[in-house]
């Protein structure tokens, strides 16, 4: 069954705008633009996608979280919501976890919450693939039942995918222009620092306290090492014209 | 102790890079690949760690899930000629300390009063608990120095 995942999810997918373009998503308004509840059907009988609901739900909850909770609380409160998801204790409660259910009797939401037990049995494909990193971090981090144990490591599987293909293209990038200009670009390593300052608060909190502090030197240092190379391109090409105008001038007393 | 690490390596980075260490040594484009059926978790012991991480970017990543990757690149701010990177994985009680450098150490006996550099690149995985650690230079780069290696924790 295709079922959940070319439901909900597509529709959630089409919310990601900014996806591939190197930025997580646009934070703040996270009620308003990241989750919002989309409708399925016909104008007549629209109705709300299950999971469209529970981001949406999950979103408001977030964002009071958020709001009241600076940086090392969002960063102890990450620690312990995720504490089920992560090892040992995820390993440990393999027989519970799997004969979990969401409170529902939606078919849907059966599915797509067996569809993300059959995905982490290595039994189907991730019911959350392709979603953005702010919907993604909403499933992850709301340890309020909504979602069952297993849809939050979905989740987060989904999560480390990204951000793994992410680390390689960036890390690519910089090695490419290492190797063409002899420095990394400003302009790529103030990607990096975008894209950490724009990761939904939770999950920015988890970063090391001094990534923006390390990220602005670097940024500094390939600044410096881009005018130097661009003053020794330009000594160059001083000497270059010199040299053709000592040339044009020698050319012309001759004729003459 | 996990933060006054990071604030000396930070400090140590601003100095080094602030003071123009006018050439850095190449960088080093690191992959981690948990191997193992549990998480790979990262941390740091001693400066050389902290330092190795305070020139990273991105930052290595806290936790890779099983199957999974991550890749960052480490630049050298200590001279031209030296670039060292040293990470720790840790899956439970078994753990990895995963080291690279390139040195451009001078040849003895140079002719002509020119001085020659002969590049070197190594690689180490110390393993304890029981893991399995791999180290794999997969590119060097002849030109500019700058090179690939792959770190595997099982």
């Amino acid at each position: 069954m295709d079922g959940v995942n070319s439901l909900p999810a597509s529709q959630v997918k089409t919310l990601n705008a900014t996806q591939g373009t190197g930025k997580p998503d646009e934070k703040p308004d996270a009620t308003a633009s990241v989750a919002a509840p989309q409708k399925t059907g016909s104008s007549d009988n629209a109705s709300i996608s299950p999971l469209a609901q529970l981001l949406s739900d999950a979103a408001a909850r977030a964002a009071k979280r958020d709001a009241s909770t600076d940086r090392s609380g969002l960063k102890a409160i990450a620690e312990q919501v995720t504490r089920a998801i992560h090892s040992p204790a995820f390993e440990q409660s393999k027989v519970e976890r799997d004969a979990e259910t969401p409170a529902s009797d939606d078919p849907q939401r059966l599915e797509q919450a067996r569809q993300a037990t059959a995905f982490l049995n290595n039994k189907g494909s991730n019911p959350f693939a392709g979603m953005s990193m702010e919907q993604l971090s909403l499933i992850v981090h709301d340890d309020s039942g909504a979602f069952t144990v297993n849809e939050r490591r979905a989740a987060l599987v989904e999560t480390g995918a990204q951000e793994e293909a992410w680390s390689r293209a960036v890390s690519q990038k910089l090695m490419d222009e290492y190797n063409r200009d002899g420095h990394m670009s400003p302009k790529t390593l103030q990607g990096i620092l975008d894209y950490y300052k724009g990761l939904p608060p939770i999950m920015e909190a988890q970063l090391p306290d001094n990534y923006e502090h390390d990220l602005n030197k670097l940024i500094q240092y390939a600044e410096k090492e881009q005018s130097h190379s661009k003053d020794q391109l330009q000594s160059l090409l001083d000497l270059v014209l010199a040299k053709r105008l000592e040339y044009t001038d020698k050319t012309a007393t001759q004729d003459t | 102790m996990q933060f006054k690490k990071r604030i000396f390596a930070a400090l140590a980075v601003t100095s080094l890079f602030a003071a123009g260490a006018a050439h850095a040594g190449p960088p080093v484009q690191i992959t981690v690949k948990n191997l193992g059926t549990a998480e790979a978790k990262y941390s740091m012991i001693g400066n050389n760690e902290a330092l190795t991480n305070a020139s990273a970017t991105p930052k290595p990543k806290d936790s890779i899930l099983p199957n999974q990757a991550f890749t960052f690149v480490v630049t050298g701010p200590l001279s031209p000629d030296i670039t060292t990177a040293f990470v720790r994985y840790a899956i439970g009680g078994k753990s990895c300390v995963f080291r690279t450098s390139f040195v451009n150490t001078i040849a003895p006996g140079g002719l002509g009063g020119t001085i020659t550099k002969i590049p070197k690149w190594t690689k180490d995985a110390d393993a304890s608990g029981g893991a399995r650690c791999t180290a794999t230079i997969t590119s060097t780069s002849l030109s500019n120095y700058s090179w690939n290696v792959e770190f595997t924790i099982k």
